[in-house]
């Protein structure tokens, strides 16, 4: 087979292709119009959702700025100011007593224990110690 | 989607009026199912839309079409699984038991004479037949490159492979085709 008979037959197929798109069934023709409907729908959708929302990327951008900006600005400055104390000299009192190892309840009886320190030794009899020494 | 103005879908809208019939066919020829090929096209047409509309004119054909063998693609894929599932069950579906297609079976709605629809119809079954026992590519190639008319570069980027393969892939497709189909055919 020559090349004319091959140009031919290309042309040919191409004819019967292009043919057999003539004769479609309108219910065929109506989907694809629906369906190229829709999609230039969704391109004018896509089109008025940038327009309308085309504030929305600058804004973002520059609230992210913005936002970083200040995070470093807060992350990078020394301390200018001393701390706020944690505890006042009455609170530091208290937070020995409740970190210490005594027991608390000793704490609630202090009115006992203040009696018991203020009474003074009494001696012990001579014979007593002595005896006692001795034995 | 920022560039997209009003000429943009005007323009969209006549690209796809001017390939959604040849589209169809190519589609139909493929999975051998109208509302496969129906599906196909309308998927096609959404996502070229919704991913390149703000693309130039010119670079639509190709996406078009690589996205439409791409859609073929898939509903073969699905449809090879499906079988299998349907296979491993014992429930394998034959062509021959699915209801006549009502699109198929209708009038020819051009109103052309009985016996000139008659050979124009065994013309194009001998074709799509021919087409049928061609690998994949070398199809792809004919059908782009001749039935669609692309011309090679475009044919490339729709294939997504270089321009030489393009004349490797369709010299070896029209060899085969010329002969399948014979000298009568032409």
């Amino acid at each position: 087979m020559n090349n004319d008979s091959e140009t031919a037959l290309l042309h040919k197929a191409h004819a019967v292709f292009n043919d057999s798109t003539i004769g479609l069934h309108a219910r065929v023709l109506a989907r694809l119009r629906e369906a190229r409907k829709r999609a230039v729908a969704e391109t004018e959708r896509r089109r008025s959702f940038w327009r309308v929302h085309s504030w929305a990327l600058p804004t973002g951008a520059v609230a992210i700025l913005f936002v970083a900006a200040v995070g470093g600005l807060i992350w990078l400055s020394p301390a200018s100011q001393p701390a706020v104390p944690f505890l006042t000299g009455n609170d530091n009192a208290d937070m020995a007593i409740v970190l210490s190892n005594d027991n608390l309840d000793m704490y609630a009886d202090m009115d006992f224990y203040r009696w018991l320190g203020a009474r003074q030794p009494q001696p012990a009899p001579q014979g007593a110690t002595a005896g006692n020494n001795n034995g | 989607m920022p560039g997209v103005s009003l000429d943009n879908a005007a323009q969209l809208n006549t690209f796809l009026a001017g390939v959604e019939r040849r589209a169809f066919r190519i589609a139909q020829m493929a999975l051998r199912s109208p509302e496969d090929a129906l599906d196909a096209v309308q998927e096609t047409m959404l996502q070229l839309a919704r991913r390149y509309a703000q693309r130039p004119q010119a670079e639509w054909p190709p996406l078009f079409y690589c996205i439409l063998q791409s859609r073929i693609r898939d509903c073969q894929r699905r449809r090879a699984v499906r079988n299998r599932v349907m296979s491993f069950f014992g429930g394998q579906r034959d062509a021959e038991d699915d209801p006549p297609d009502p699109i198929e079976a209708a009038a020819d709605p051009a109103g052309r004479d009985p016996s000139e629809q008659l050979a124009q119809g065994e013309a194009m079954q001998a074709l799509e037949t021919a087409l049928d026992s061609l690998p994949a590519r070398q199809r792809e190639a004919f059908v782009l490159r001749i039935l669609e008319g692309l011309d090679v570069a475009d044919t490339a980027k729709a294939m997504g492979c270089s321009e030489g393969s393009v004349k490797t892939h369709l010299s070896r497709a029209v060899h085969s085709l010329r002969e399948t189909l014979g000298e009568h055919w032409a």
